[in-house]
């Protein structure tokens, strides 16, 4: 049986800002769609991020989902670095909820709900607001960061 | 930095929300159940695709 890294997913930074102004954010996999009307998804976090209770108390948060050439941001915010935001471009969002620019797409949320999962919680958000670009994404499975191409529709098993 | 154009959409509109959440890449599953009858249960799931084909 295969593990649950071998699912494929796409790559996001999830950030906030904190009452303080501090800017946070993290690099999530765990991102999905829940629902179009209304507009939510959900992403879940450990309990023992560091930026778990910041999230927590966050009313609002953006994704930002990354795109194929962003794997320098992707490694940054997935690291423990004191000032993750130094050097990265960012627009204030709604609520001054930093965006990171040259992303695939954004959504700006603000947060719904959180339920318990575990080690984990799930975070759900109404998406207030969004954009994208018109770029390829980048991606996340087994051996690390992949590309995507079009599958050419014939069965290979 | 990617200097390709940005685009805002509004997240009411659901075809533009689709296609912005559909930029998120994901593998595909299966989900399978069998109930009390026995009858067994399928549903192919992806990103916003919950329902059965």
């Amino acid at each position: 049986m295969a593990p649950a890294g071998s699912f494929v997913t796409g790559v996001t930074v999830v950030t906030t800002i904190d009452t303080d102004g501090t800017r946070w954010g993290l690099t999530a996999n765990s991102f999905s769609s829940l629902s179009l009307d209304p507009p939510l998804i959900v992403w879940s976090q450990s309990l023992n991020a560091r930026s778990h209770l910041v999230f927590r108390r966050a009313e609002r948060f953006a994704i930002n989902i990354l795109a194929e050439d962003q794997i320098d941001l992707a490694n940054r915010f997935a690291s423990r670095s004191p000032d993750k935001f130094e050097g990265v471009a960012t627009v204030a969002g709604l609520g001054d909820v930093p965006l990171i620019d040259g992303t695939l797409a954004v959504l700006e949320c603000v947060r719904e709900s959180i339920f318990p999962g575990g080690d984990h919680v799930l975070f759900v958000g109404r998406v207030e607001r969004m954009a994208s670009r018109p770029l390829r994404p980048l991606a996340f499975g087994p051996g690390g960061y992949l590309v995507t191409q079009s599958h050419n529709g014939s069965a290979t098993a | 930095m990617n200097s390709s154009s940005v685009t805002a959409q509004d997240p009411s509109d659901l075809r533009a929300l689709r296609d912005v959440l559909g930029s998120f890449v994901t593998g595909v599953t299966v989900v399978t159940t069998i109930d009390t009858d026995g009858t067994r249960w399928v549903v192919r799931y992806r990103c916003h695709r919950g329902d059965d084909d």
